[in-house]
């Protein structure tokens, strides 16, 4: 077991820890961070995979922008405690929650059994084009030379919306 | 790659730019009146610039970005047009916008530059992906413009949230048909399209692509059954605003279904061009009868408006090079003449108010307003002298020929049927002229005594438009060279 396999099993286990922590906290703004911590492992888990654009794109998106959003929005309502009990009640929820995740453990134990492995592509073997750090250039590529037109467009698209909002949505300021 | 290609584009951003830092400087307590004389500058130095270009003469079109910008002269006709409307647009905005005190000035002139800006890419569009985001960019500006009299008018922000909810209706319905054709064809580059319809089969998805494709153009060009926004919208939105929707925004669905049907899918013209002349029936029976009941100036203009698409789109139809000429000869002709009527109206409107019966007297009270209102009218009706007598005579004619050379019979009824309702369309537009002539003025009226007042801006506005007006009727040669040079 390599520094890799090791890594991973470290990132899928934060992951896990994360999510579940993210449910059961009390506290709407922990429950953020958390999730932002469980977004990080996910994109920690797309780099050990050789997608480190997705990693990248993961944590400028979800846990970026997006969990900004999110905290803002919490902030803003001034949600501080969703109320006293835990995210569990009772037994039952909890023999339910068991019993679902048991479920999904055996079709994926099961299912990907069955699953023809033809169906899926071949593992590109690293350095191939289109895998690891090339795909970031080829990406970068297609944005700034043929896209490069159609993302400023989309930066003056930006802009008009938000002007446009401001236009609509600001109150009449009296004098 | 040339860099330098979209020179026009750039001059339109940095105007943008001025606008921008000009209404972020200069204090708030002083009037943002002179952005639309800024605005107006700017724009009519990129339309010098525009009409000093030459239209490419030579086989492979410049393009940049790979493809995705297209210089051609197609490009470079429709953005003259569209800077000249905005131009326009701007000179009319001026005392409009100070006369009723909005407060959003400096927003509405870069809006207006923004969604110029929009419109420009969406006709030099050399791939649906460049398409869909100019559109976008255009409606999202066009959203707030409609809009922008919130507060002092509820029926502005009402028909700026109709607009915005049948926008993206719209937007979807493109959106999954250039989804579709990319699924069918594997590109979404116009030539690589184009390159792919001369030889691909027809199916039932593409059937079903071709008409997403052909209902998300058809609203931005308002075609029956997809005009529902345009009455509305053209009626409570700032009128200068529902001068340049009407005819940029028009001009510019023109230039797209040219590109996107006739360029890239007019291998499949067999399969779009009935669905096409469908919507223009439609739109040629219901837009001219409905406007004959308008009691509003404003939206009887609208329905006009919804009727010049369906004459538009009569060049599209035909697909012809002769087709399109004449379109584009009409969306000339199209701009002047409307911007003309919606100023003279507006004019009216401040004094009169909104109803038609606002118009009475007007040929005594203001004789050279009543003059260029009847002319503008019957100019879009297609009475000599008139630059809209040759529009529609070429369009017609162009529809004729290719009915009769390509057999397509279809095409010779839909022609047919839009010279009877260009004849049911001069009584409406009649009634307007009857109104400013032959109804006696009520002396007991508000505002209707002495002659309306008309401010630098729109007097520069009614100049231009008249002039072209009479030219594109009297001697149009020089403009049919520019066309047919431009459209080689």
């Amino acid at each position: 077991m390599g520094l890799r396999e090791v890594l991973l099993a470290v990132f899928a286990f934060g992951a896990l820890a994360f999510a579940l922590a993210v449910v059961s906290t009390r506290n709407t703004v922990y429950a953020a961070l958390e999730f932002v911590a469980h977004l990080l492992c996910l994109a920690a888990l797309y780099c050990l995979l050789d997608a480190p654009l997705l990693g990248v794109l993961q944590v400028m998106v979800y846990a970026g922008a997006i969990m900004v959003l999110f905290l803002f929005a919490v902030m803003m309502l001034d949600i501080q405690e969703t109320g006293r009990e835990s995210a569990f009640q009772g037994p039952g929820q909890v023999a339910g929650a068991l019993l679902l995740a048991a479920l999904l453990f055996a079709l994926l134990v099961f299912g990907a059994d069955r699953f023809p492995a033809a169906a899926l592509a071949p593992a590109a073997a690293p350095g191939a084009p289109g895998v690891g750090a090339d795909n970031v250039v080829r990406v970068a590529r297609a944005l700034f030379e043929r896209g490069a037109l159609v993302f400023e467009a989309v930066g003056v698209l930006l802009l008009t919306a938000v002007v446009a909002v401001m236009v609509m949505a600001k109150r009449r300021l009296e004098n | 790659m040339n860099l330098a290609l979209p020179l026009p584009e750039y001059g339109v951003l940095g105007l943008a730019l001025v606008v921008l830092l000009y209404d972020l400087v200069v204090p708030e307590r002083v009037s943002r009146r002179a952005l639309g004389w800024v605005c107006a500058l700017g724009f009519a130095g990129v339309l010098a610039l525009l009409l000093r270009s030459d239209a490419p003469q030579v086989a492979p079109v410049p393009t940049a970005f790979g493809g995705m910008y297209v210089a051609d002269g197609l490009a470079l006709a429709f953005k003259t047009l569209i800077v000249a409307a905005a131009m326009l647009a701007s000179l009319a905005s001026l005392d409009y916008l100070e006369a009723r005190g909005v407060r959003w000035q400096g927003e509405y002139y870069l809006l207006l530059t923004l969604v110029t800006f929009a419109l420009m890419c969406l006709v030099s569009a050399g791939d649906l992906l460049t398409l869909y985001v100019a559109l976008e960019l255009n409606s999202i500006g066009f959203y707030a413009l409609v809009a922008v009299l919130k507060g002092r008018s509820l029926t502005s922000s009402e028909a700026g949230l109709k607009y915005l909810i049948l926008g993206a209706l719209s937007s979807a319905l493109l959106l999954y048909g250039i989804s579709l054709l990319y699924g069918l064809s594997g590109t979404v580059s116009l030539a690589g399209l184009a390159a792919w319809a001369a030889g691909a089969a027809r199916s039932p998805a593409l059937v079903v692509a071709l008409a997403l494709v052909a209902a998300g153009l058809a609203f931005k060009m308002s075609l029956v059954p997809f005009h529902m926004w345009a009455p509305d919208v053209y009626q409570a939105a700032p009128t200068p605003v529902t001068a340049f929707l009407s005819v940029a925004g028009k001009t510019a669905a023109l230039a797209l279904l040219v590109r996107v049907l006739d360029a890239a899918l007019g291998g499949f013209i067999g399969v779009w061009d009935k669905l096409l002349m469908v919507l223009m029936a439609a739109t040629f029976v219901w837009a001219n009868l409905g406007a004959l009941k308008q009691r509003d100036a404003k939206r009887l203009m609208a329905y006009s408006s919804v009727a010049q698409a369906g004459y538009l789109a009569i060049g599209v139809a035909a697909g012809s090079a002769l087709g399109l000429q004449a379109a584009l000869f009409y969306a000339l002709v199209y701009v002047f003449t409307n911007v003309a009527a919606f100023q003279v109206l507006q004019l009216v409107a401040e004094s009169g108010g909104p109803e038609l019966s606002g118009l009475r007297g007007l040929g005594r009270r203001s004789p050279g307003l009543a003059l260029i209102l009847a002319a503008a009218v019957l100019s879009l009706a297609g009475i000599p002298p008139f630059g809209g007598f040759f529009g529609k005579f070429y369009l017609f004619a162009a529809g004729v020929r290719e009915g009769i050379v390509a057999g397509r019979s279809w095409l010779l009824a839909l022609v047919g049927l839009a010279v009877v309702m260009s004849i049911v369309s001069l009584f409406y537009y009649l009634i307007l002229v009857k109104q400013m002539y032959i109804e006696p003025a009520d002396p007991e009226a508000p505002g209707t005594g002495g002659p309306v007042a008309v401010p630098l801006g729109a007097r520069l506005v009614l100049g231009v438009c008249a002039a072209m007006i009479l030219w594109t009727g009297l001697y149009p040669s020089p403009i049919l060279a520019w066309i047919r040079q431009a459209l080689f």
